[in-house]
């Protein structure tokens, strides 16, 4: 719940402008992505729960530091039908979440075949997060991860998380399939952040969607994004035309003309 | 026609291109435009076996007479006809002499002139090949179908769809045939010496556009682009729409069994394998009895022309798509008619249909009007005395409606009809029995009856929990009235009659409790519900308490789909029913694995905005904004998700009625009434928020500053309807399924290239390149494609992801070719033809090779089988693309040890560990398959070499321990555990079918020691022949050719003395005839090398001078590797290094039959024999029907 709750306090009135981050989340179907989003989204997005045909499209504005990060979610639908559509959603995007099961170990396969589908078909510079899903149902054996938090969880958030999530696995004392040391050494090899989560009680999710953040280029994304979408963004707000001025040099001002030429 | 002369029957033919000056022919009678030929061949015997060969090889109608027409085009000529007879052809010259001299005067334009006289001759041929009598046009079909084979080299199960007479575009223009196929697109011309062939799989089809030809002036050309980008442009057809319509037909039906029997489609949660059962049960028994879709590929035994099969199921399926009929309907009789409704007086001109169970009416006039009429619902039928029409049906319906239909056909069709109609119904009398209970569930019924607020059994969830909107605002009360209004004039559910108010009623939306029925009414699935009934109440019980991961997919899906919402306003059978219709006919593909249909209409979407609004579409391609982000999810959900669910039921309304051109017509409508807030944004992320802010509007007012106060009520969603009906009028439904039938071909292969990729990157390929592991993907699936024919239509999807042992021997061949052992069967195939060709190679020599290749053909399915299992790690008997990949590295890229290690693994049957006497004679005879194509006859003698030292080195069991220099390193087996082995060895031979013959052998153990080769010796042996040591090097490595062609051997060479033949005539016969003498004599100091070479000491089995019934015997029960080798009569005739030294083996061997008898009594000669059989054999396939003929020729010669 208190992850949660970060993640609501980070979201900030609008007068600032925002840096448009596209994320998109892929994964094998009933492994949580939807969850995850509403997690993430939660009070802001409630009449948002547009069921998943091709991908639901959700938006959340949160503050790292001294930026404003709008990340616009594409939640793709999991079955292996809506596969081919994929590459209409994760064009373009800056961030990617692929979730996996941890109590199903076949996830983590599917996963990597859309960690390799992205390292070679997505943008170059995407950033991968891998994300394990589910670990309220394994927090017995799990060591450097607070454990209890579940038990808070109000009546609401239960039922909607076996809704989206869960077929066969509701009964707890499921066992953890994919080792988090396991999937932790893939990440690292294949260059992925790494995370653990639970949609259900708020475990880890808000800290995805920081350190995806913090690790996305912005300033690069912005010049990027103004040269692209041109209007609105550029002036109004000093400070990340500063940023930007600052680290983006080499393009900023050819993209800045382009920009103001519109 | 005015001429008194009938023209000959089934003389003449569809125009061909050939050539007048050919050296074959005489010409007898020559005109100024026509010439009269035949054959010098009755002059001399030579010649005429050589037109027998050339018929063999080319199949082309080489009749001894046939009259030509010049074309003063291009100084060419084309056939016009063909005869066996002098008379006849007699007969047709008289006849083209009387039509076309005295026209061909009056013309005098040459183009004119011979497009007159083609056409003529066309419309003779055709109207000849359409009559009754089917023998002959099947015969001509047949002629023609063989052609093609030949020349294109295809399996006899290949069916010629048709023929047509065209030319194709290059470098120059190349006059010739395109052959259509069930597979294939081809094009054959010889012109000038110049062969030009072309080869296209329909399933590689990217597009197809009708063109005009080159000059612009014709519109007689198509093009054809493969899905690599490769053109080709094909013109003068004469019938152009006929031959482009088939091409879409065809390359559909492709599509269609592309998407079924590849990667692309599988049933949901396939791939986890246990499930897929379940999956098949619940699926298969509705796909089974109503799609009959495939009818027209069903092996049926009928010898009806496939085209007609064709043609008849595109005028049924247009029939049934006009009418909604379930598509188990065909059109059996039609007929213009005028139709009187009820006691008005108003008539309909239009055209009256009947079908097994339904009589249609159409009417185009200005006031159009519709009826479906289920024969179950008709009362009684009277035939009227009417003077106006000579036959008038008077009909009472079941709801007492009188229609009257007035036929206005020529006698014998009206009665034909009217007997039709009585026989139909006479079969529907059975199903008026169920047409009281089903009109129970029709709440128009009820409407009627005037109880409308009893609520049927049964019904939509909305009756109980109220549907969804105010009906007061929806204005319910007054609609049902309309409605009531309307039943009673045009009649209601089944004998309703959709007139011009029809659709006004159905746009401004449906009553609540009637909108369930009237969707029905408007899909049709109203008559497959009335037609089926109970049939859902038994898959429910049938499938009761079943659980499958569909049913995992479909309760996740439940939510989001349009099914939830039909069960508001239907009841579940009612709904089960309109899936049907929805997911069959209105949205072919969309519900399936790869959604195909939803990726078309999408495509389309694209097309049309860019059509429609090209401002808008540019926009979004500058923003790189695709529009199936926002829009896919309309289509998938037929807006339910999208919209408030007031407006996506109207928008239902329409749909269920109009079909899927509204959800076009919206979806531009959305776009264009959004249009400037959509050029404003810049990303995807903000055009779903114009759009998902635009729906949450959508009952607001769209005027709402008018002074106008009735433009102030209409709301944004009277604005949207408005907009698409009038701004979008030009979609029509014509439009749609012409879109779809453009655009499908390209969207299935960007699906295939789509999955093919995502398939690629999750195999481990091994040492294998990206570009290999391509071609391994691609040869893979087209052996799924092309293997499975007898699977056609069916539903094993399980299999459709994976090579069985039949796929997987078409798949190795396509690889190796070596492996085309389905080449075998064309030659069987071949040689009945051969062989009623008049008096050749009947003697002897026939069962002989039959035999052989018999046991050549066992051979090679036992290696590819042994391969098969041994690729085939998981022991499941299907090959995924994986451990075909795995299986191929290991052969291609392992090394020479491990390639050793595999060939005697393959053949170590009974798993010891080491080869016993029959398991090295198999290796022998798997060396022996592989090696069959090989020129050249040195691996024969490696063969040889290999017997005999295997036999040399190996360990004797029986006979006291005689160590040779082998360096056995498995010495470590004691001789009694060999002995054993040796027991039980025998042991298994007792168990297993053998014939007596092997019984006797085993039962004589003392004449034949059983010897033992353990791996080590074997690779001693191996590497001891440097043949065999290159081969398992590298030569088997390479024998797999994934980046370069696969040898097609059949057919190239023949086509080559065939083309030489033309240009060299007589000058090429006569050094063939000089080298069947020189070759005679080296390949009988060959044959004797290989016989003085065999030393081993092993005594033979069975008497060489082997009889026939020995023979067969081997035959029969080759399907053990263990049993003897096959002893043939016809010995000897070598392996011949050059092609035309194949030409005369086969008579060789007959003279030289005797002389080699007599010599050596030792297995090893049963070897050579063998041998030299088999080699024959593959000698024989390289000829094809060429053997034949010189055959004879040779045997009068010398």
């Amino acid at each position: 719940m208190s992850q949660a709750n970060d993640a609501g306090s980070q979201v900030i009135a609008s007068n600032m402008k925002p840096v448009q981050v596209k994320l998109v989340l892929l994964g094998e179907a009933a492994v949580g992505k939807s969850s995850l989003v509403l997690r993430f989204v939660n009070d802001e997005f409630q009449e948002n729960k547009e069921p998943t045909i091709g991908a639901a499209f959700l938006t959340q504005k949160c503050r790292l530091e001294d930026k404003v990060i709008k990340f616009e979610i594409w939640d793709t639908a999991g079955q292996e039908r809506f596969h081919s559509l994929a590459p209409m959603y994760y064009r373009n995007a800056q961030a990617a979440v692929v979730v996996y099961d941890v109590t199903k170990a076949s996830s983590l396969e599917k996963a990597k075949s859309w960690v390799k589908e992205l390292q070679r078909q997505a943008n170059p510079n995407i950033v991968i997060a891998l994300t394990g899903n589910k670990v309220d149902l394994v927090s017995g054996g799990r060591k450097s991860r607070r454990t209890s938090e579940g038990e808070d969880e109000d009546e609401d958030q239960d039922a909607q998380e076996v809704d989206e999530d869960d077929e066969d696995d509701e009964d707890y004392g499921v066992s953890r399939q994919v080792p988090t040391e396991e999937a932790s050494a893939y990440a690292q090899e294949a260059g992925l952040l790494f995370f653990e989560t639970s949609a259900k009680n708020g475990e880890g999710v808000a800290e995805v969607f920081t350190e995806i953040a913090k690790k996305i280029p912005l300033e690069h994304i912005l010049s990027s994004t103004r040269g692209a979408r041109a209007g609105g963004v550029n002036g109004s707000n000093g400070r990340v035309d500063l940023q930007t001025g600052a680290n983006g040099q080499r393009l900023g001002g050819q993209q800045d003309k382009g920009a103001c030429a519109c | 026609m005015a001429h008194h002369l009938k023209p000959p029957q089934h003389v003449f033919i569809l125009p061909t291109p050939c050539d007048q000056h050919n050296p074959l022919f005489d010409t007898v009678q020559s005109t100024e435009n026509f010439v009269l030929q035949r054959t010098k061949a009755s002059k001399s015997q030579f010649l005429n076996s050589f037109l027998g060969t050339i018929q063999n090889v080319f199949d082309t109608k080489q009749a001894p007479f046939r009259i030509l027409f010049r074309r003063q085009v291009n100084a060419q000529s084309l056939m016009i006809a063909e005869a066996e007879t002098q008379k006849s052809i007699d007969q047709a010259w008289s006849w083209v002499q009387e039509n076309f001299v005295v026209g061909l005067q009056v013309l005098d334009d040459a183009q004119e002139k011979e497009e007159w006289v083609l056409t003529k001759i066309r419309s003779l041929v055709t109207r000849a090949d359409k009559g009754t009598d089917d023998i002959t046009s099947d015969e001509k079909v047949r002629s023609a179908s063989r052609a093609f084979r030949q020349t294109f080299n295809v399996l006899p199960s290949e069916r010629l769809v048709s023929y047509y007479s065209c030319s194709y575009h290059s470098k120059m223009m190349n006059q010739g045939w395109m052959y259509i196929s069930e597979n294939y697109l081809c094009f054959y011309s010889f012109m000038l010496g110049m062969e030009t062939k072309i080869f296209l799989e329909l399933k590689d089809i990217g597009d197809l556009q009708k063109e005009k030809s080159k000059r612009g002036v014709f519109a007689d050309a198509v093009r054809v682009v493969m899905k690599d980008g490769q053109e080709y442009f094909f013109s003068n057809l004469f019938h152009r729409d006929e031959t482009y319509d088939l091409l879409v037909q065809l390359t559909t039906l492709t599509m269609e069994r592309l998407l079924r029997n590849t990667a692309l489609e599988h049933a949901p949660g396939q791939s986890n394998g246990d499930d897929g059962e379940g999956v098949k049960d619940v699926f298969s028994v509705d796909v089974d009895s109503l799609d009959s879709n495939e009818s027209a590929y069903s092996p049926a035994p009928t010898t009806r022309p496939l085209r007609l099969g064709l043609e008849e199921q595109k005028r049924d399926s247009q029939f049934q798509l006009r009418f909604n009929l379930p598509i188990s309907e065909h059109l059996m009789e039609e007929s213009s008619a005028t139709m009187v409704l009820g006691d008005k007086t108003d008539m309909f001109h239009g055209r009256v249909y009947m079908s097994e169970s339904f009589l249609c009416f159409v009417c185009t006039d200005a006031d159009p009007c519709v009826l479906a009429l289920p024969l179950f619902t008709i009362r009684r039928v009277e035939r009227m005395n009417s003077r106006s029409a000579m036959y008038a049906l008077n009909i009472l319906s079941w709801h007492q409606m009188r229609i009257v239909f007035r036929l206005n056909g020529p006698r014998t069709q009206c009665e034909k009809f009217c007997s039709t109609l009585k026989t139909n119904l006479k079969l529907q009398v059975r199903a008026m029995r169920s047409l009281k209970p089903f009109l129970a569930t029709c709440f128009s019924e009820a409407l009627l009856a005037d109880r409308p607020d009893v609520a049927e059994k049964d019904s939509g969830l909305g009756w109980i929990f109220e549907f969804p909107g105010d009906p007061k605002k929806l204005k319910n009360k007054s609609k049902t009235k309309l409605w009531l209004q309307y039943f009673k004039d045009n009649g209601r559910n089944l004998t309703m009659t959709k007139m011009a108010t029809f659709p006004k009623l159905i746009r401004v939306g449906l009553p609540n409790k009637l909108r369930g029925e009237i969707w029905e009414a408007c899909s049709g699935s109203l008559y497959l519900r009335s037609m089926n009934p109970g049939e859902y109440t038994k898959l429910l019980k049938d499938n009761e308490g079943k659980m499958s991961l569909s049913l995992e997919e479909i309760e996740k899906d439940l939510n989001r789909f349009v099914a939830v919402n039909l069960i508001s306003y239907q009841s579940e059978e009612q709904a089960f029913w309109m899936l049907n219709v929805l997911c069959d006919r209105l949205l072919p593909g969309y519900y399936s694995t790869s959604m195909y249909g939803a990726l078309l209409d999408q495509t389309i979407l694209e097309h049309l905005l860019e059509k429609t609004m090209p401002i808008l579409s540019k926009h979004l391609k500058k923003v790189d904004v695709q529009l199936s982000v926002a829009c896919l999810p309309w289509f998938l959900s037929l807006f339910i998700n999208s919209m408030p669910l007031v407006y996506a039921f109207r928008v239902l309304d329409c749909f269920f009625f109009e079909g899927p051109k509204v959800l076009f017509q919206i979806a531009l409508a959305i776009l264009k009434v959004n249009g400037d807030e959509l050029l404003a944004s810049r990303d995807d992320g903000a055009f779903m928020d114009v759009l998902k802010k635009y729906f949450n509007t959508l009952d607001e007012s769209a005027f709402p500053n008018s002074t106008n106060p009735k433009a102030r009520a209409l709301t944004k969603f009277n604005e949207l309807m408005l907009v698409a009906y009038k701004e979008f009028e030009s979609i029509t439904p014509e439009l749609v399924a012409e879109l779809r039938r453009n655009h499908q071909l390209k969207v299935v292969h960007n699906i295939g290239s789509f999955t093919k990729r995502s398939q690629l990157r999750n195999i481990a390929p091994g040492r294998f390149s990206k570009d290999e592991m391509s071609v391994i993907y691609d040869r893979f699936y087209s052996a799924l494609f092309y293997g499975r024919p007898q699977a056609r239509g069916s539903n094993k999807q399980g299999e459709a992801r994976a090579l069985d042992s039949t796929t997987f021997v078409s798949f190795l061949g396509s690889i190796a070719h070596w492996a085309q052992v389905e080449d075998d069967q064309v030659d069987g195939d071949e040689s009945v033809t051969v062989g009623n060709s008049p008096g050749h190679r009947r003697r002897g020599s026939n069962s002989t090779t039959a035999t052989a290749r018999e046991r050549r053909r066992i051979v090679g399915r036992h290696f590819i089988s042994r391969l098969f299992e041994r690729f085939d790690q998981n022991g499941t008997g299907l090959l995924s693309l994986q451990e075909v990949t795995t299986g191929l590295d290991d052969i291609i890229h392992g090394d020479l040890m491990t390639r050793m290690q595999l060939f005697f693994d393959m053949h170590d049957l009974n798993k010891d560990g080491t080869l016993n006497r029959d398991e090295i004679l198999g290796m022998s005879e798997s060396l022996l398959f592989i090696f069959r194509f090989d020129d050249g006859d040195t691996y024969l003698g490696a063969i040889s070499n290999f017997i005999r030292n295997a036999f040399e080195f190996a360990e004797k069991v029986e006979s006291p321990k005689k160590e040779t220099s082998s360096i056995d390193l498995d010495a470590d087996k004691s001789e009694t555990s060999e002995k054993k082995d040796g027991a039980e060895e025998e042991e298994t031979k007792e168990n297993g079918d053998i014939t007596e013959e092997d019984k006797s052998k085993s039962s004589s153990p003392s004449e034949e020691p059983e010897i033992q080769m353990s791996l080590p010796s074997f690779r001693m042996v191996v590497l001891a022949d440097e043949t065999l040591e290159q081969f398992f090097d590298s030569g088997f490595a390479n024998s797999c050719k994934l980046l370069e062609p696969v040898d097609r051997q059949r057919g190239l060479f023949a086509r080559e003395v065939f083309d030489s033949l033309l240009s060299e005539g007589r000058k090429l016969a006569g050094s063939i005839a000089g080298g069947i003498q020189s070759r005679g004599s080296s390949g009988r100091s060959q044959s004797s090398t290989l016989a003085t070479s065999s030393s081993a000491t092993l005594t033979g089995r069975t008497s060489p001078s082997a009889s026939l019934s020995d023979k067969s015997t081997s035959g029969g029960d080759a399907d053990d590797s263990k049993s003897s080798l096959t002893l043939t009569s016809s010995q000897g005739g070598e392996k011949s290094a050059g092609q035309a030294g194949n030409v005369h083996d086969e008579y060789e061997d007959e003279d030289e039959d005797d002389d080699d008898d007599a010599e050596g009594d030792d297995l090893l000669d049963e070897v050579d024999k063998f041998l030299t059989e088999f080699d024959l054999e593959s000698g024989g396939k390289k000829n094809l029907g060429l053997l034949s003929a010189t055959d004879e020729d040779g045997s009068s010669s010398p």
